[in-house]
């Protein structure tokens, strides 16, 4: 594989684990519904938006940036246009 | 390039949660020394773990790619071949077997063929006028030195100094 595509397949992974840890303690049952947010609910929420956060920021700047390399490297030549 | 730094930040940044899920339980005490780990505790503790491990296979290959594009603007040398290595180190052996018979033939008096001003090796008569002055240079610093030395123990002495004379360099 890739080292590109490595890295594109990590950071979706940890996005969907902070998307895990975002859904635990209500999937799993340590966070009844309408009770008051225990200390691990509260973490397991910051952390996974946390993860969430950076696996998306960084993979929708990977994107943004390998378009812009792609379109720099299709843009046609001014001269030849010009003929 | 900018892509391969954006990807590490980002799983430097990923490992620094994972290991914070890991120390959060005990950190934030909903598990409790000695007892047995709680649900919240397991999640939290393995998820960090995958999350770590995943973060530093992330952090790898961006540093791979950053290499790869080094190596593609030539900032790093190419990788070599098995053969080309082989054929370096044979190339390099036999320019140093060459230098080794230039300087035996220079020893013997005999110039290697094709030295000269021109190129190549220097020939034993060159060297030789090279390093002429060098060695009247340093014979008549030793002769100062010497002269120092055996002043500076007359004084001391004060009497007739019993070495012998100064060694004359002709």
């Amino acid at each position: 594989m890739k080292p590109a595509r490595l890295v594109v397949a990590t950071l979706s992974l940890l996005t969907l684990a902070g998307v895990w840890l975002f859904a635990a303690p209500f999937g799993l049952g340590y966070q009844p519904l309408g009770a008051p947010w225990g200390n691990a609910t509260v973490d397991d929420l910051a952390t996974g938006g946390a993860l969430i956060l950076i696996g998306l920021g960084s993979l929708i700047t990977y994107c943004v940036l390998s378009t812009r390399d792609l379109l720099a490297r299709t843009k046609p030549d001014p001269a030849s246009d010009a003929r | 390039m900018s892509k391969p730094i954006v990807t590490v930040v980002a799983s430097l940044a990923a490992a620094l949660v994972g290991g914070w899920l890991m120390l959060a339980p005990f950190a934030l005490g909903y598990r409790h020394a000695g007892t047995a780990w709680n649900h919240p505790t397991e999640v939290d503790f393995w998820t960090g773990v995958g999350v770590v491990v995943l973060a530093l296979v992330a952090l790898a290959a961006s540093l791979a790619s950053i290499r790869t594009e080094l190596r593609v603007r030539g900032a790093l040398p190419q990788p070599l071949r098995r053969a080309e290595r082989q054929e370096r180190k044979a190339a390099a052996r036999a320019a140093k077997a060459a230098a080794l018979a230039g300087q035996a033939g220079a020893g013997t008096g005999q110039g290697a063929p094709g030295g000269g001003p021109g190129g190549g090796p220097p020939t034993s008569a060159e060297l030789r006028e090279l390093l002429a002055p060098l060695v009247v240079a340093l014979l008549s610093d030793l002769k100062t030195t010497e002269a120092e030395t055996s002043g500076q123990a007359g004084n001391h002495l004060s009497g007739a100094d019993p070495r012998p004379a100064p060694r004359t360099w002709s």
